[in-house]
């Protein structure tokens, strides 16, 4: 039954996507086209993330966002240091490991038992306590790092594909199959499905939930690095720039998946980033009324919730 | 029931009580009086002596109903105006028209902030939120002239004390933070850094107690017509036939990019105008969002570069025009930049902003690194002396306006006060440094920069150069 | 059972609230923040504590009670309170807007899009140029000086305590509690949820209203960069921290978070002579929390004694340990103290969710019961988690 649910929530969000882009190609806004979807995967590698602590937990991970922010840091620190790319990189997703682990140990733990929306507060603490400290051991200077990948890839639509976008697209296909076949093929995936189901249960025959806990923090801190790395080189940052910039986006391309979809996810940050680079285009509004991005991205939220609170790929009541 | 709500209408006629008197409508005149504008202030006489009790702020029957308000309530209402009683010498008692709150004494002058060995001025510039600046570079940077000047005896034998104040790029604190300054920590005058909404709420602040304000120039919008005020060199709109003739040297078509915000209205507008009288095309312009999400700094981008302008004339913070510079590189797309501007010829800018933002052209009202050594050995070695390392361009720019305005107080002579500071700006003297351009105003006319230096950006060597020195056109 | 001591502590309570700009007079401006917050607190309280929906965009809420007052103020010309009134209002109507998506989304998602409709606010609404002055800002004078402005807060203070108060005593408000509480069996006994949630939402929107508005009054300059996300985090810090629940405890958390900054700043003993309090306080705090946070299966009260008794051996040692502290963090900045919030205020956060679910309120509980004749009792107040469950999710 549900399988039946999630197929025609797919069907739909693919048929809003296709309606989305046809409205936008009959409007001759190619080039926000594929800046949308360009800057929308961004969004859908945080929306992995987060979808992923949802399954898992059902908690919405406000720090998700910020393990990149602080990968990102380690990666600018290292690179000014001298450090080759490659270590660097490791280096910096290593952080955010660490801080993941400790996250989960420190307060998600402690909270096992908690409302939900609770976490959501204590996450947004740890994001701030995050963003707190950085700017304390930092100033808030914009700095630059490097892509992990220079040059350019191809042209499209009069819009030039860098190849670190590319990479973006390589890993956000990889993590989607990735975390699929975890969840749908191995035990360890089935086990943290069902953890998060019927804890009791799965204590009882044997599976250990604190430690399935403690891995799927650690494999969202992964997701939010790489996010942040990969997007980091973009725009010069500062403290918590990926927080700012990508959680909100994040989450309305989560919601609009469904929250509990991963391809939703990947869709959703498509959408979200067309739609915003269409109400950045500044054709929607007025001209007095400025924030097109912002309009947008709280519409397509409110639409999408109040006509299915649920979201679109998620599974009925 | 009735005993019940009789505490809430208790409360609600305390509070009408408390609150009887309207809101202040219009300038921000709050405690005491202020300056009022430069042209009211002529017609009114002389720096509003004899305007008594309602403060000097002839500018404003409201400003005076509440200054004259405050006044009489004589204990919070005129924390800053109170603050008139001079805290060394000089002064005597009589509270200033334009400092003073009530009262209603004939002046002698508003000494606040000098005593016999010390004359306190406060700075104000982000080095915190959406367009922050290094905080050391402030810090280590704000009083090297000063006391490098103090080896060689001060100004009249007292030393200059900088006060630096974060006002984190938002107005509402700017305000706070001047506020503070003048109430607490005493100082004569304040000085803004950048960034030119908070600038102008500070100016405007500023005023109102009668407290002279100095930047470099920035926006007209808010501040053309007030009295404290005066800028430090070219205003934006000023500069728009400089930036024009500029914009001509390098094509024929210009896009015109400018932040939304009020205050870039009027350089918005004289752009246009500067742009058109020049022959240049425009074809494309828009305000741009304060600060742009990666969507929208992509899009800018791309409809500045398929509008196939050759120049770009953008007005922005430093951060906005990185990103959109950012994203528009990533698309090969490195138009020649053109602006006025105080912050975005910093090297900070090129450090990060190479090579996307090409070999950008920036007004500066100070010259960068490769040239100060010539027009003025002294900074390099001063800093070197106090500081133990080469100093910056945020080093040069403070170390410019200090020296203009150490010129400005010894103009002003030994019994400066802010009245007679305001006086000899207004004198119509002009003011050099060698590091600035001169400066001369009216009482007319705040805004009194001449020329400016031109930087361009060396993406090479990741800094800015200075191409052309103290200019008044191209 | 003597009334002497009570009275006393009443007496210098009262002192402390109205003589705090006399004694500090320099930072009347930051003490009649702290009232505000304290409004805005409360605001949230009415949402978070008794509706049950949590608002991740009530800066949305306060800045519209700002620009509003600011437009009347500035545009209209209108006199202060009008502008304080229509502000109240204008939050109230938006409120109830918000609260209408509320009934048909609940929970965590009901917090996105709070958060959502905070990112419209500021980059939207609070930027149209002929409205809100867009970047400029726009202007409200305050209507007296600083001190007199300090008690006019108060009395905005009082008066939505008392509505609040009043709230909560009518049929209305039990039911409110009720509803929380219970759902079913509320809904059994014919409670109108949704009638009673619009209601919440706009007396919040009406108190947000007010805070806004005297926050513009204050600030004298509102621009939409004041009113971000992390301001939004802010509030629901203070007010979680402070105790959901508990007006008492919300007063004494907001205006803690108004003042944290204050506090590092002036305390100059600390500065001068013993320690280099900018430098320790956020140590300290750090410790305690992370000696509280950590806390393995039945390590949880050797982890708590060893934070405090590390927190107070850094105090009593401060003379020699913060000269040894500052050679070895030399390299560590001071925390400036606009930033201490940011850091301070999160560990605080997270030390009430996973110890003292309570918060300030769980502390002040016991007081106020000892205040109302009461004998002293430590375990009055104590409360299990901290609830903020939707009722619906």
């Amino acid at each position: 039954m549900n399988d039946v649910l999630d197929r025609v929530g797919r069907g739909r969000l693919i048929g809003i996507g296709i309606a989305l882009a046809v409205v936008v190609l009959l409007r001759d806004e190619k080039e926000a086209l594929v800046i949308g979807v360009i800057t929308g995967l961004g969004y859908s590698l945080i929306a992995l993330g987060l979808v992923l602590v949802y399954k898992s937990s059902g908690v919405f991970n406000f720090a998700q966002a910020e393990f990149g922010s602080v990968a990102v840091f380690v990666l600018y620190l290292a690179r000014v240091n001298d450090v080759p790319y490659v270590f660097a990189a490791i280096l910096s997703i290593a952080v955010a490991l660490a801080m993941g682990w400790a996250v989960e140990r420190g307060v998600v733990r402690p909270l096992f038992e908690a409302p939900r929306v609770t976490l959501l507060v204590a996450t947004a603490g740890v994001a701030l306590l995050s963003i707190g400290v950085t700017f304390w051991l930092n100033d808030a200077q914009g700095r630059v790092v490097d892509p992990a990948i220079e040059g350019n890839a191809f042209t499209l639509f009069d819009i030039i594909i860098s190849k670190q976008r590319m990479l973006i697209v390589i890993v956000v296909a990889v993590i989607s199959i990735v975390l699929a076949l975890f969840f749908n093929r191995t035990t360890l995936g089935l086990a943290v499905l069902a953890a998060s189901q019927e804890p009791t249960a799965t204590n009882l025959v044997g599976i250990s939930v604190r430690r399935l806990s403690s891995l799927v923090w650690v494999i969202a801190a992964l997701l939010g690095a790489l996010a942040g790395i990969l997007t980091g080189p973009f725009e010069p940052f500062g403290p918590g720039a990926v927080t700012s910039k990508f959680l909100i986006p994040g989450f309305t391309a989560a919601v609009i998946g469904g929250m509990g979809s991963l391809p939703g996810a990947v869709l959703g940050g498509v959408i979200v980033g067309v739609g915003q680079s269409i109400g950045a285009s500044g054709s929607l509004l007025p001209d007095s009324v400025p924030g097109g991005g912002a309009v947008v991205t709280f519409l397509l939220l409110a639409v999408i919730l109040a006509i299915r609170p649920q979201g679109l790929m998620g599974k009925g009541k | 029931m009735r005993a019940r709500t009789l505490p809430l209408v208790l409360a609600l006629f305390l509070l009408a009580a408390a609150c009887g008197q309207k809101a202040n409508v219009g300038e921000t005149v709050d405690a005491g009086g202020g300056f009022g504008s430069p042209v009211e202030g002529e017609a009114g006489g002389d720096l509003g002596a004899g305007s008594g009790g309602s403060g000097g702020a002839s500018g404003g029957a409201t400003g005076g109903a509440t200054g004259g308000a405050t006044g009489s309530g004589g204990t919070g209402g005129s924390t800053a105006g109170g603050s008139g009683a001079p805290s060394g010498g000089g002064g005597g008692g009589a509270a200033a028209p334009t400092g003073g709150g009530g009262g209603g004494a004939k002046p002698a002058g508003d000494r606040t902030g000098i005593t016999d060995t010390e004359i306190v001025i406060g700075i104000h510039a982000p080095v915190s939120g959406a367009a922050p600046f290094p905080q050391n570079s402030f810090s280590d940077g704000a009083a090297v002239y000063w006391e490098h000047l103090a080896d060689k005896g001060g100004v009249f034998g007292r030393n200059v004390k900088v006060v630096f104040q974060d006002d984190e790029f938002n107005p509402a604190t700017a305000k706070r933070v001047c506020q503070r300054m003048v109430e607490q920590d005493k100082a004569f005058l304040l000085i803004g850094g950048g960034g030119a909404d908070q600038i102008t709420a500070c100016a405007n602040y500023a005023n109102s107690v009668g407290v002279p304000y100095l930047s470099a120039g920035v926006n007209e919008t808010g501040l053309a017509n007030i009295r404290a005020y005066f800028a430090l060199s070219l205003t934006y709109s000023q500069q728009s036939p400089l930036v024009a003739q500029l914009a001509k040297r390098a094509g024929t078509k210009v896009a015109i990019a400018v932040a939304d915000t009020g205050s870039f209205d009027d350089a918005y507008a004289s752009i246009q105008s500067a742009m058109a009288d020049v022959g240049m095309d425009i074809v494309y312009k828009d305000r741009i969002p304060k600060s742009a999400s990666q969507a929208e700094a992509l899009s800018v981008a791309n409809e500045l570069r398929t509008s196939g302008a050759e120049v770009v004339y953008i007005l922005s913070s430093p951060t906005t025009f990185l990103n959109i510079a950012s994203a528009a590189g990533g698309q090969g797309y490195v138009p020649q930049y053109v602006g006025p501007g105080i912050t975005a010829g910093l090297n900070l800018v090129a450090q990060v902003g190479c090579p996307n933002i090409g070999a950008a052209q920036f007004l500066s009202p100070f010259p960068q690194l490769d040239v100060i050594d010539q027009i003025d050995p002294e900074y390099q070695q001063a800093y070197q002396a106090k500081r133990g390392k080469a100093g910056d361009d945020i080093g040069i720019a403070l170390w410019g306006l200090a020296k203009t305005l150490h010129k400005m107080f010894e103009a002003a002579g030994k019994d400066m006060t802010r009245q007679s500071f305001v006086q000899t700006l207004e004198s119509g003297t002009k003011f050099e440094s060698g590091v600035y351009p001169p400066v001369q105003y009216s009482a007319t006319n705040h805004l009194g920069g001449q020329q400016t230096h031109l930087l361009q950006a060396d993406c090479n060597a990741r800094q800015y150069k200075t191409p052309e020195q103290f200019v008044s056109g191209f | 059972m003597k009334a002497a001591p009570r009275v006393l502590v009443i007496a210098a309570l009262a002192a402390l609230v109205l003589g705090a700009p006399y004694f500090l007079e320099s930072r009347s401006v930051d003490f009649a923040g702290a009232v505000i917050y304290a409004i805005i607190g409360l605001s949230l309280n009415v949402l978070i504590g008794y509706v049950g929906t949590i608002s991740l965009g009530h800066q949305a809420f306060v800045g519209i009670g700002a620009f509003t007052a600011a437009y009347m103020a500035g545009q209209q010309g209108q006199p202060f309170l009008v502008g304080v009134v229509v502000a109240a209002i204008l939050g109230a109507v938006q409120a109830l807007a918000l609260g209408g998506l509320a009934l048909r989304i609940s929970g965590l998602y009901f917090a996105l899009i709070t958060l959502s409709y905070g990112v419209l606010a500021q980059e939207s609404l609070f930027n149209i140029k002929s409205l809100t002055g867009g970047g400029a800002g726009a202007f409200a004078t305050i209507p007296t000086g600083f001190r007199s402005y300090y008690f006019i807060c108060l009395g905005f203070l009082a008066i939505v305590v008392y509505a609040d108060w009043r709230l909560m005593k009518t049929k209305g408000g039990r039911a409110l509690l009720a509803l929380r509480e219970n759902p079913r069996v509320a809904a059994t006994f014919g409670i109108d949820v949704k009638a009673y949630m619009l209601v919440g939402f706009a007396v919040s929107g009406l108190f947000a209203g007010i805070g806004g508005a005297l926050l513009a009054h204050r600030d004298e300059v509102v621009d939409p960069t004041l009113f971000s996300f992390p301001l939004a985090l802010l509030f629901v810090l203070m007010t979680v921290v402070g105790g959901l629940r508990s007006r008492t405890g919300i007063i004494i958390g907001s205006a803690l978070f108004a003042l944290l900054r204050v506090l590092v700043e002036e305390i100059p003993g600390f500065e001068r002579t013993l320690v280099r309090w900018d430098l320790t306080l956020p140590i300290i705090v750090l410790l305690l929390g992370a000696g509280v946070l950590y806390t393995g299966r039945g390590r949880r009260q050797t982890m708590i004694a060893g934070g405090v008794l590390v927190a107070l051996a850094l105090l009593v040692l401060s003379p020699v340990t913060i000269p040894f502290l500052e050679d070895r963090l030399a390299e560590i900045p001071r925390l400036s103290p606009e930033r201490a919030s940011g850091v301070i205020g999160p560990v605080l956060l997270l030390l009430v969710l996973t110890r003292l679910p309570g918060g300030i309120g769980q502390l002040v509980r016991p007081v106020q019961h000892w205040l109302r004749g009461n004998e002293w009792d430590w375990s009055i107040g104590r409360v299990k988690e901290v609830q903020i469950t939707d009722v619906r999710a």
